[in-house]
């Protein structure tokens, strides 16, 4: 099913169309705390929809909606990559165990 | 100290509304439909009232139910109640201090599993909303399904499904809300987040050190939450207090002992524990379609932002909101100038030669005419907003313009401002709103002043005209376009790293929320309610200013001189040894040399002349000065105004030979140039002041505003000219 391939990397190193898992929100402040509110917690599903024209913000999917955020936000994003099983289903296992 | 983390704003002074009527209160997320709801509830009765303990104006509305009458509040759309922003910080102190009977927490039912976050942190603060479950059709249409009596025995509260676009579900919510208050007696125990032991063991251990400062305005638990969850405002709150310091210290220590026991910061449990907690209560009442229920959305997202055509399907739209706005607004603006005229050209016929007459015709008929003037303008661009906002289209506006506005310290949302600028400065200042954060929002309506309004370009052309004959299209447009919008960069790049350097970059991580049809009703509202606040909060404080102006602009008057020119014109006439063509270019070049002279001694003209050392530097003379004087009303008036001072006579407009030929008497091409630059950069005119003072809602932004434009067009047009001069150009 869903096993972690590497060691996280910040969200901003995935490409449209990914499909990653949340390892962790870094850094401090109102900025973490917004994050963790609009539900960037650890083990939540996250699908790289798309980079804005300019590739700055970039759109992520989490469960059914659609999140915008900058990419200085999405640095913060620690995530690992999700093997995707069946054809375009999402696992949706918790990545940590 | 009065209480941890209370707004000190003006509005603690005036604590209205203390009436008996129940108070009903909406929260909700951004995109629950809140406001509609709100809409649904009141109609077209609402008010802005001040709040004690809050320093925003919030919405409110009466409605009365089964013959109960209760007073509806909307608070901030907002994700959570931490301080994260400040309109959490209000809906949270709105709670707290103005204690509302009843809650109403709006949820959009499809995104039921996020927004119930907002739901928690009311439990957790011992308010027990009832929940307005709003989209609801939208649950059936996509095959989603609620177990409303479940949901609802989990969470303790009373559920009610509504659809604020039909209006249905309405009745059944205001009915809850009022048997609510009934009930309200029972102080339940506040709910307490199910929380793993080492974390509730801290918890309890902060909370008995809070326990012992000075009276909380909060339960200490929840204090205790806030604090190892890293609020900021509360912090600083508690830092104040006496003991507070201690208090910080014990939860500093709990917390490096949490990270080691937990392997993660407790901010970060916390969220997971809410979370875990709302994703097992939604586990067991909502089932959701297999399918992926957003495919229409994000087809229409693939073209909208697609990376290609999103621009220029942008600017589509743009242009339609500019044209609609501006050249649909002409019309009725012409229609309103006339009616506004014929009632000058009545009054004057009717009423007694004199003050009053002349108080009534140039100072409150063509006041109010100013004011009403900009209704269709302002109707337009909002019902264009509106529908943007409604529709979900402006959150991708902000997702494909955020790069470039956020390179000069913007928000993607300020782009429309900016482009409304090029028509009218009011309706754009006034388009700032949609602006989320207080810091994007003043910076905002600080700099759309500086993109030059058609008001301006009567100047740039006669200018042009008259001293770049050859050039003039491209004169126009360099003043008109070019620098405008590189003084709207320059600017902003030193607001971003200058006033606004430690500015804390407000969050701009934002749903992006499904495509959805508006209802007319709700961008009728919306739409009226932004005329209605135009009309009344600047309509008199215009009205004042223009007849201060008109004023200074006639007094004192100088009968002296109008005696003496008289007499002369008198003599002229009976004068019978010259010519009829002669005798007529005479007095017509007397009367307007007695204009000029009186226009000289009125307190405007004084002032002006009393400004020659000012305008000297940038190579312009006292008329001008005045001009510029008489621009503060509108910047059509500077054309008009050089008319009468130079004596030109007549009807002057920016077209005409004469005034063009006086233009080249008085000015090089250099100061032609250092005065169109100022023109371009000093405030638009009294209505865009007044509409700044007004957004701002602060004397000192405001004062910045009108002075930070004097100081850089002063600036800027002396810089050109003394440093034209010494190169030697003319």
């Amino acid at each position: 099913m869903t096993r972690k391939v590497s060691e996280p990397k910040p969200l901003t190193l995935f490409k449209e169309g990914d499909t990653v898992g949340i390892d962790s929100v870094r850094g401090e402040g109102p900025l973490k705390k917004r994050m963790l509110e609009m539900g960037f917690i650890p083990g939540t599903i996250l699908q790289i929809i798309k980079y804005a024209p300019l590739y700055d913000p970039i759109e992520v999917k989490m469960k059914h909606t659609s999140i915008s955020l900058r990419i200085t936000e999405a640095r913060e994003v620690y995530v690992v990559p999700v093997k995707i099983c069946q054809s375009n289903k999402v696992s949706l296992k918790e990545v940590k165990a | 100290m009065n209480g941890a983390s209370i707004a000190v704003g003006p509005g603690d002074m005036k604590t209205q509304c203390q009436s008996s009527s129940m108070k009903i209160c909406l929260a909700g997320n951004p995109n629950s439909g809140k406001t509609s709801l709100f809409n649904r509830l009141t109609g077209t009765n609402q008010k802005v009232g001040n709040w004690s303990g809050v320093t925003v104006e919030l919405k409110k509305g009466n409605v009365r139910h089964n013959g109960v009458g209760a007073t509806v509040i909307d608070l901030p759309g907002t994700y959570s109640l931490s301080t994260s922003s400040p309109d959490e910080k209000v809906a949270r102190d709105f709670l707290m201090n103005e204690k509302p009977d009843v809650v109403i927490n709006v949820i959009d039912a499809t995104n039921i599993d996020r927004q119930l976050y907002l739901t928690i942190q009311l439990l957790e603060l011992g308010v027990r909303p009832v929940l307005a479950l709003n989209m609801w059709d939208e649950v059936k249409g996509r095959k989603m399904s609620i177990d409303i009596a479940l949901l609802g025995r989990l969470l303790g509260l009373t559920i009610i499904p509504t659809n604020a676009r039909t209006g249905d579900g309405i009745d059944n919510l205001l009915s809850s809300a009022l048997d609510r208050k009934s009930g309200k007696e029972k102080k339940t125990v506040p709910f307490s987040l199910p929380l793993p032991g080492e974390l509730e063991a801290a918890i309890v251990k902060l909370k008995s050190a809070l326990d012992s400062l000075p009276k909380l305005s909060y339960p200490s638990r929840w204090i205790a939450v806030q604090l190892l969850e890293k609020d900021k405002v509360l912090e600083n709150d508690i830092a104040e207090m006496f003991g507070g310091k201690s208090v910080l210290a014990v939860r500093d220590r709990l917390v490096t002992e949490l990270n080691r026991i937990l392997g993660d910061d407790p901010q970060t449990r916390i969220a997971e524990e809410r979370y875990g907690f709302i994703s097992g209560a939604v586990k067991e009442c909502v089932r959701y379609p297999v399918e992926n229920r957003l495919e229409i959305s994000d087809r229409i997202d693939s073209v909208l932002t697609h990376r290609v055509w999103a621009y220029p399907i942008f600017l589509v739209f743009m242009w339609l909101l500019f044209q609609a706005t501006f050249k649909l607004g002409e019309h009725p603006m012409g229609w309103i100038e006339t009616l506004f005229g014929w009632l000058g050209t009545v009054a004057s016929a009717t009423l007694p030669e004199g003050v009053f007459r002349d108080l009534l015709v140039d100072g409150i008929i063509a006041g109010v005419g100013g004011v009403i003037g900009f209704l269709p303008n302002i109707l337009i661009l909002f019902l264009g907003i509106s529908i943007m906002e409604d529709t979900g289209y402006m959150a991708r506006a902000a997702f494909i313009m955020d790069r470039l506005m956020h390179k000069i310290g913007l928000h993607g949302k300020s782009f429309i401002p900016m482009l409304m600028g090029m028509g009218c400065s009011v309706p754009a200042i006034m388009a700032a709103r949609t602006l989320e954060s207080p810091k994007d929002r003043i910076k905002t309506i600080l700099l759309t002043p500086l993109i030059s309004c058609s008001a301006r370009l009567p100047v740039f052309v006669l200018f042009a005209g008259a001293l770049f004959p050859r050039n003039a299209g491209n004169v126009v447009f360099l003043f008109q376009v070019i620098l405008s919008f590189a003084a709207f960069v320059v600017m902003a790049l030193l607001f971003k790293h200058t006033l606004f350097r430690n500015a804390e970059d407000h969050a701009f991580v934002m749903e992006l929320p499904p495509y959805r049809l508006p209802t007319g009703r709700s961008v009728l509202i919306h739409m009226w309610h932004k005329t209605e606040h135009y009309l009344k909060k600047m309509g008199s404080v215009v009205l004042v200013f223009s007849i201060i102006l008109w004023w200074a602009g006639i007094y004192p008057k100088a009968p002296g001189t109008e005696q003496r020119f008289d007499s002369r014109i008198e003599q002229v006439r009976s004068d019978m040894s010259m010519k009829e063509s002669e005798r007529k270019s005479m007095i017509e070049d007397l009367e307007t040399k007695k204009h000029a002279e009186i226009m000289e001694q009125t307190y405007i003209g004084r002032i002006g002349k009393t400004l020659e050392p000012v305008v000297r530097p940038f190579g312009t003379d006292w008329r001008g000065a005045v001009s510029l004087v008489t621009g503060f009303v509108a910047k059509e008036i500077v054309v008009g105004s050089m008319g009468v001072l130079y004596a030109v006579g007549g009807e002057e407009d920016e077209q005409s030979e004469g005034l063009r030929a006086k233009i080249r008497e008085h000015f090089t091409p250099l100061s032609s140039f250092a005065f169109m630059l100022f023109v371009l950069l000093y405030t638009p005119c009294l209505v865009a002041l007044v509409t700044v003072i007004r957004e701002l809602k602060s004397w000192k932004w405001s004062l910045f505003s009108l002075g930070y434009q004097l100081i850089f067009a002063w600036w800027a047009a002396t810089a050109v000219f003394q440093i034209g001069t010494m190169l030697g150009i003319r």
